[in-house]
């Protein structure tokens, strides 16, 4: 399991996270489920000024009134501390892995448990679910691509900002691709994930993370390894078969 | 005319020992000057209108400290911190940030026809409109003119703005900035008198006026300096102090580019004007 402390966390991000907490305890009481730090915090990674604090709120109640009742206390994390919360009630954890399997084994691979009962333990995630998410993150980021070109109207600065956007989305189905057929890639950090990723299918990561210098070569470097990864990770499917 | 003058404080001893004297005099006089202003100020300034309660779960009102501003918050919050420089902020972010007033490509950036306008949303707001029209107005967009256009709608909305924010008790009103410094100018205008008299009696004792003189004089542009009134209450300051420190990781991002929030864009841009966001940046230089 990959439970981890925040004990590398700087005092200036642990103390959102600590008001947070004291304040779903307060307004929530026993509607409060759990409250599950994961992301770069969790990971050690996590670097002051550029990384979120990503926090899974487990609820026991999703009705509109609870959900205003807490939406200042999430508000107000967010815009002091960065801290980017996912709402889920316990059910749902366990009932949604087959939609979000990249997502559900991100957190259950390494998170802290910040408040209350962990739900990942002994969580499921189907490869087959996970290949699928994969497939699909892939095929959605490819034609939302084309639609935001079309948007762009030529715009080369709103291409290189489309282009920074969409590799920082697709950071997490990728590395899941490579860890799929075999490629240790340990890091999350996104020029990494990218430079392994590029590697494997042959495309040139320098055009790919120059975005804002280079938007047309980084584009068709996306282009180019968007159809690669789905053509692998399409045949992944075949070769099961 | 020197036997007149020829009493305390204005005789004291010589003419080193008054102006050592009278510097300490003159600056305890522009501190408690500047307390009695402040204290005119808070009395004057008009408590909040207070709001009948409503169901529990009714939203809290509006400005309230300890609740993040809202969407229809962000112009209040942008003119308390930033007057109508802040105002002019945010309509350019929303513009921006929405998507309808972009980049020309292959203009360069920051000259004439460099910027053009696309479709309003169908749910834009009545801030939007009016900015829309007067860009109509203007033909070819280069910054200046997309801030010329985005202070015309400024002028409008604040009136009615700067009247909401008064009666939530949190802008002072004019009569209160120009009562308040009263306060100064009572404490001060003795302390300057003093000088002067000092000046004239050195003068008709044959010794030189300069010292009182110029000491009264610092004093007076010490004072003029000190009569300037916070346009903000007391309270006014505390919550865009309040909304400034609770909004560190939104100006961050931000400021590293990586925002595509309109609301978020808004606050900021509002908060620490067009200069804080990099893409926001063409528009800064008259920011």
């Amino acid at each position: 399991m990959g439970r981890h402390s925040l004990d590398t966390l700087p005092r200036t991000a642990r103390a959102p996270l600590d008001a947070l907490q004291k304040s779903l305890r307060a307004i929530l009481e026993e509607s409060l489920v759990g409250i599950i730090v994961y992301g770069s915090a969790a990971r050690g990674e996590y670097r002051e000024g550029s990384s979120d604090l990503d926090v899974l709120v487990v609820l026991g109640d999703t009705s509109r009134g609870t959900l205003g009742k807490i939406s200042n206390a999430l508000a107000l994390a967010r815009s002091s501390g960065g801290i980017e919360a996912t709402l889920l009630t316990e059910e749902e954890i366990l009932r949604a892995a087959d939609v979000f399997p990249l997502l559900y084994e991100d957190i259950q691979k390494c998170h802290a448990v910040l408040f209350g009962r962990d739900p990942f333990e002994g969580l499921e995630i189907s490869p087959s679910h996970r290949r699928l998410r994969i497939e699909q993150e892939l095929r959605e980021a490819q034609i939302l691509l084309r639609r935001a070109v079309v948007d762009g109207r030529g715009d080369h600065r709103a291409l290189g900002r489309i282009v920074s956007r969409k590799l920082r989305q697709l950071r997490f189905p990728l590395r899941a691709l490579l860890e799929m057929i075999g490629v240790e890639c340990q890091s999350h950090a996104l020029d990494i994930v990218m430079q392994k990723t590029c590697k494997k299918f042959g495309v040139d990561s320098a055009d790919l993370l120059r975005a804002d210098k280079k938007p047309e070569a980084a584009h068709d470097a996306l282009v180019l390894l968007l159809s690669r990864a789905i053509e692998v990770v399409d045949h992944l499917e075949e070769a099961k078969s | 005319m020197s036997p007149s003058l020829d009493f305390f404080p204005v005789d004291v001893a010589t003419l080193p020992e008054f102006v050592a004297v009278y510097a300490v005099v003159g600056i305890v006089g522009l501190a408690v000057g500047k307390l009695v202003s402040a204290l005119i100020a808070g009395a004057l300034d008009a408590p909040p209108v207070e709001k009948k309660h409503g169901r529990p779960d009714d939203p809290p009102p509006r400005f309230c400290e300890g609740v993040l501003p809202r969407v229809d918050e962000l112009s209040g919050v942008a003119y308390l911190a930033g007057g109508l420089d802040g105002l002019v902020a945010t309509i350019v972010a929303e513009a921006r940030t929405v998507g309808w007033l972009y980049d020309v490509p292959g203009i360069a950036v920051g000259t004439k026809g460099s910027f053009a306008t696309g479709r309003l949303p169908n749910d834009a707001s009545a801030t939007m409109r009016a900015f829309a029209s007067e860009l109509g107005r203007r033909g070819a967009l280069s910054p200046d003119a997309i801030l010329s256009a985005a202070r015309a709608v400024a002028d409008k909305e604040e009136p009615g703005l700067a009247n909401e924010l008064r009666g939530a008790g949190l802008l002072r009103s004019p009569s209160v900035r120009v009562s308040a410094p009263l306060g100064l100018w009572a404490v001060m205008t003795p302390v300057v008198v003093l000088g002067i008299l000092r000046a004239v009696r050195d003068r008709s004792h044959g010794a030189s006026a300069l010292p009182g003189i110029a000491e009264a004089m610092a004093f007076v542009v010490g004072a003029i300096a000190l009569s300037r009134v916070s346009r903000l209450t007391d309270r006014g300051q505390r919550y865009i102090d309040w909304v400034d420190a609770s909004t560190g990781a939104l100006k961050a991002r931000a400021h590293a580019g990586g925002s595509e929030n309109v609301a978020d864009t808004m606050l900021v841009a509002g908060l620490h004007g067009l200069s804080s966001i990099p893409e926001l940046a063409p528009f800064s230089r008259t920011d």
